[in-house]
């Protein structure tokens, strides 16, 4: 038996019913990060001794009786840009090499709580800004699908990781996809929660309104354990739901309490959306409604609203939101600092700092937020993109009543190679065109694996459901994949042992 | 605006007060990048503005909480090395930055 | 020659009366160690995030309410964005679009016909604290002080003198402290006033280019900032000149206003709404509660101590200068004391013991309870006020029962008659001089004469009674 090949679930149970011990599970990770962490460039930092000094830990609470969690003692990997006491934090930016948060995002506080084992941060675009990777400080992570193409962005290394047997699962965030296709371009299973049901309390902001932290994992049924485990109510966040804590039971019970039955489920299919993918893309998606069709669900015809409206609006507020969070940034207090700070006058030193430390991504979506936001602009561009936003979200609302989900690829095609359109950043934004709903309307969604292309890549589709109903769309993948095994396919380089 | 020329979205002066309000030091050849780029993304995106949005309420966040409130308790804090080990400049107990002050 | 008015606005800042800051829960003590009532929320450190302290909506409300002011049913947080390295994140979480409060008013004191109205009232995080290091020619950075929450309050155009401006701030600080907003140190900062102010042609009605000096924190400063800036103005504008909107700084040393460097002056603040933040709905309820739990003003106050305890209008005023006063008094009639005993107490003997002591009137550590009973054994006659004065004193260092001590230490009244008159006589013996004078018709040898007798008893004696014996007896010396 390979130990990393098991699903986190089914790791978790053995370590539950004492077949293995959590140290035994720390040094499979350990020997496959150590072969093949150098080539994927999955993990920004992780640290052997610290991963063992975890799993002893939680190992002593399981020995002593303590009921943690399913997952307590699994390996598992958080997104750098999620605030952790262990590792250093640093969004893949230069802005950041060195920092050592001195406090945890409620994630991992909640995490530790359920007896995870954190091995380490994984790559990402730098601040969440991009959709490949390309844009971290320290190069991109590479796809175990295939090595000259993206694992997608920003939360990539959590993907490549992931996919590559060198993590059970991980955190990523989504923002605007960032989740959801790398977990496409990957074949993992990837949620983006419903706005506000996990804190976003230590998680470094990109957007504040759009941003939040989800799973990424082999199953629907790994992701809802996780969710299990993150969900909470944190009044350190005043955008956090007050449903969280009522909502987590219903989580884990949607894969595991019952099988759901999709009689009198109603799936929408937009084909305005499947008209303008890739073919492979286009099949994989139909063959997918007509398995839930076959499982009982009725599938409807969609309209998505504002399709053309959606990137816009979503980079407009993105980008806005971005240019105050990312202010903070200016060499005072942690991070990047000079060492001849001193000799600068003020805005000098500010302006040097800044220009230093952040990438050319970064710095353009800096030049926009600042842009919209500035005197003569606000209400011609930014102002208008949040009316749009209401419109986009009173449509969802409107025309998704009776509806469960909503079906759609997660985007045009499978992972680009790297480096596809590293100067056109118009042709980047817009591939995001499929995910950007779900973070403007505060919709949870989720990707699934639904095929391979001829290019041996594997392909993904999409469910978009209500408002802290991530439980329904849970459910309905899990009783996909209990007629499917897409998702049981793994890259050839994640054997164990084998350098990647 | 006036800033821009006819149909031009955003002129090579907007682009360096843009730049100065975000305090990045840009060079010539990232503000020619950077005002091609914002340019071709603007034109894109203002076909936003066929909608009509009059009467539409801004969204400011994507769903309806309000009054999240924390009662007024004061905790106490931790010991500011824990913060002040971060910087690199500290003197006295203080964070250390070019003059500020006349 | 022209004429002109002087027009000024004034934006208030004050620091309200909570534990606790405004989105996190550090301290608000004043004067700690620097960067010791720090968290990651107030630091601003990537990832934290901020939650509003109920207690900063409660207050602003109520300040709302006492001005009159149309609450904003849905009120919302900006950022207001500008790199500064006392703000740690580099934007100012404050109000634009949805103040709390908008078109409130406040009457002046000692111009009636004044209303002031009040443009806007909103909350926000206070910045920290800069000071320049001279060894280093560097600033230091003390965040303590960031986050903790401010009211600001904006006020129409509509003063015409220094010495409005001064009424209206002395109104506004003691409104403040009456509803328990804030404290209103202004040695501590925790009232700072942005002055605006322009000068127009008398009987003009559009108003002429304003300038604004910021962040003044004394009121004599601010008075003569306002008479030397509107003197400025008009000596430009009589030399053909021009006003520049500007802001400027005072220097109260030199009494000259600076201009501060242009760079300041152009701000693009880009403020947006605080998506880290979720609206605030004040209802009806919230709203009615408040009403409800609102304390007394310190007009109503005064008008009540006049009518219900039948205080004079001087002394009413006085009572009510500071809350403190307005509440020693009340809570010592609560403990059954004389309403007239209570007032002359603290007008007098209270606030000469803060003189010579040079404190503040709250520093005195007598409780009212306390206080009461000293004032009780006087209009029982069971003690004199001079040794009252004496107990009074004592009572100021020591944690006494003022019965037991008067009883231990035999203080009580001498009401004994033919004690007094040997007393009386006695004194008369040895003071023929003065005797003779008062028969002399000089009334004021008989005051001493009395004086004299008192100081003999240490105090005690009865002084109506010595006051009837020492004329009795002065009559036996007239007759031969
Ligand atoms: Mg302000
Ligand atoms: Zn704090």
């Amino acid at each position: 038996m390979q130990l990393t090949e098991l699903s986190a679930w089914q790791l978790g149970d053995l370590i539950r019913k004492k077949e293995i011990r959590a140290l035994d599970a720390a040094e499979a990770v350990v020997a496959e990060i150590k072969t093949k962490n150098e080539k994927l460039n999955a993990f920004l930092s992780y640290d052997e001794a610290v991963i063992r000094s975890q799993a002893e830990g939680v190992q002593e609470k399981l020995d002593a009786g303590q009921v943690l969690s399913p997952l307590a003692g699994v390996p598992m990997a958080v997104k750098d840009n999620i605030s952790t006491r262990l590792y250093p934090t640093t969004c893949a930016s230069d802005m950041l090499q060195g920092y050592l948060p001195p406090y945890d995002a409620t994630v991992i506080e909640n995490l530790q709580q359920a007896g995870a084992v954190i091995t380490g941060k994984t790559n990402m675009d730098e601040f969440a800004m991009g959709c490949s990777t390309e844009t971290s400080f320290r190069g991109p992570a590479l796809n175990p699908w295939n090595q000259g193409h993206t694992p997608g962005g920003s939360s990539g290394g959590s993907a490549a990781a992931v996919a590559a047997g060198l993590s059970w699962y991980a955190l990523g965030s989504d923002t605007g996809g960032s989740i959801r296709q790398p977990s496409a371009y990957c074949n993992l299973t990837g949620l983006k929660p419903s706005y506000g049901l996990v804190s976003r309390y230590g998680l470094i902001a990109y957007a504040s309104s759009l941003d939040q932290i989800g799973p990424m994992a082999r199953s629907a049924r790994d992701c809802a354990a996780v969710m299990d485990c993150i969900t909470s109510q944190d009044s350190k966040d005043s955008t956090s739901s007050d449903h969280s804590t009522a909502f987590k039971a219903s989580c884990y019970e949607a894969t595991t309490g019952f099988n759901i039955s999709l009689k009198g489920r109603k799936i929408a299919l937009p084909e305005q959306a499947l008209a303008q993918v890739d073919p492979a893309v286009r099949r994989a998606v139909s063959e997918t409604a007509a398995v839930f069709k076959d499982l009982g669900a009725d599938i409807v015809p969609f309209d998505l609203p504002y399709q053309d409206a959606s990137v816009p609006v979503y980079y407009l507020i993105a980008c806005a939101e971005a240019s105050g969070n990312l202010a903070r940034y200016d060499g005072v207090q942690y991070g990047r600092q000079p060492d001849n700070g001193h000799e600068m006058d003020l805005t000098a030193f500010y302006e040097h700092n800044r220009s230093a430390g952040f990438g050319k991504e970064v710095k353009r979506r800096l030049m926009l937020g600042t842009f919209v936001l500035s005197s003569g602009y606000y209400d011609a561009w930014y102002l208008k993109a949040l009316k749009m936003r209401r419109m986009i979200i009173d449509s969802y609302n409107e025309m998704m009543r009776g509806i469960d989900a909503v079906l759609m690829p997660v985007t045009p095609s499978a992972a680009p190679p790297l480096y596809q359109h590293e100067d056109d950043p118009l042709a980047r934004y817009i591939s995001d065109t499929f995910t950007v709903d779900a973070n403007l309307t505060g919709r949870p969604a989720i990707a699934f694996p639904c095929g391979i292309n001829a290019g041996g890549l594997p392909v993904g589709a999409q469910l978009t459901g209500h408002l802290l109903a991530d439980d329904i769309l849970l459910g309905l993948v899990h009783a996909y994949q209990t007629q499917t095994s897409h998702h049981e396919k793994r890259p050839s380089s994640a054997r164990k042992g084998e350098p990647a | 605006m006036s800033e821009a020329k006819n149909d031009e979205l955003v002129s090579r002066e907007v682009i360096s007060r843009i730049a100065k309000l975000a305090r990045l030091d840009l060079d010539d050849n990232e503000q020619n990048t950077y005002e091609h780029d914002l340019e071709t993304i603007l034109d894109h995106f203002k076909k936003i503005n066929v909608y009509d949005t009059k009467q539409v309420e801004p969204a400011y966040h994507p769903h309806d909480y309000e009054n999240k409130l924390r009662e007024d308790d004061a905790k106490p804090s931790r010991p500011p090395q824990d913060w002040l080990a971060l910087a690199k400049q500290v003197k006295d107990g203080c964070y250390m930055v070019p003059k500020a002050v006349e | 020659m022209t004429t002109y008015e002087t027009i000024i606005g004034l934006e208030v800042h004050t620091e309200l009366q909570t534990d606790s800051k405004i989105f996190c829960s550090c301290s608000t003590r004043f004067g700690q160690q620097p960067n010791t009532q720090c968290c990651p929320v107030c630091l601003g450190l990537p990832g934290a995030l901020p939650v509003l302290n109920r207690q900063v909506a409660e207050l602003a409300l109520r300040l709302c309410l006492a001005t009159d002011c149309s609450i904003t049913p849905v009120t919302r947080f900006d950022r207001k964005n500008y790199f500064y390295p006392d703000l740690p994140k580099a934007y100012q979480i404050s109000q634009l679009h949805e103040p709390i409060g908008r078109n409130g008013q406040l009457c002046l004191k000692d111009f009636p016909e004044r209303v002031v109205r009040i443009h806007e009232i909103h909350m926000e995080e206070d910045a920290g604290k800069l000071t320049h290091d001279p060894w280093s020619d560097q600033s230091l950075v003390d965040y303590n002080r960031c986050g903790v929450p401010l009211l600001e309050i904006v006020s129409e155009p509509d003063l015409r003198s220094a010495e409005e401006a001064l009424d209206y701030l002395a109104t506004l600080r003691k409104l403040l402290m009456f509803l328990g907003v804030s404290d209103c140190r202004m040695e501590q900062g925790s009232l700072r006033a942005d002055v605006n102010v322009s000068v127009r042609k008398t009987g003009t009605q559009a108003l002429g280019t304003r300038t604004e000096m910021k962040n003044m924190n004394s009121f004599k400063a601010i008075g003569r900032a306002i008479i030397h800036e509107s003197q400025r103005q008009i000596d430009l504008l009589n030399e053909g000149g021009m006003i520049l909107q500007e802001t400027r700084r005072w220097d109260e040393n030199k009494e000259m206003s600076f201009a501060m460097r242009s760079k300041e002056n152009a701000q693009d603040y880009r403020y947006f709404p605080d998506p880290d933040l979720p609206p605030v709905k004040l209802d009806k309820a919230w709203i009615d509660r408040v009403r409800q739990n609102m304390p007394e003003r310190p007009e109503q106050k005064q008008s009540r101590y006049q009518h219900e305890w039948r205080l004079s209008a001087y002394e009413a005023e006085q009572l009510t200068d500071e809350p403190f006063l307005a509440s020693l008094l009340e809570q010592t009639i609560a403990c059954g004391a004389n309403p007239a005993d209570v007032s002359s107490w603290i007008l007098g003997e209270w606030l000469q013991a803060c003189r010579s002591g040079n404190c503040d009137a709250s520093d005195l550590s007598v409780q009212p309870e306390s206080l009461a009973k000293l004032l009780e054994m006087i209009r029982n006659n069971v003690i004199t006020r001079t040794t009252a004065r004496s107990v009074f004193t004592y009572m100021l260092d020591h944690q006494i029962d003022p019965e037991s001590y008067v009883r231990e230490h035999g203080l009580a009244m001498v009401n004994d008659l033919d004690d007094l008159k040997q007393m009386v006589a006695s004194v008369l013996e040895a003071s023929e001089q003065s005797v003779k004078d008062y028969l002399a018709g000089k009334e004021k040898a008989k005051t001493y004469l009395i004086g004299q007798v008192m100081r003999k008893s240490r105090g005690k004696a009865n002084p109506a009674h010595v006051n009837k014996l020492v004329e009795e007896l002065l009559e036996q010396h007239r007759q031969p």
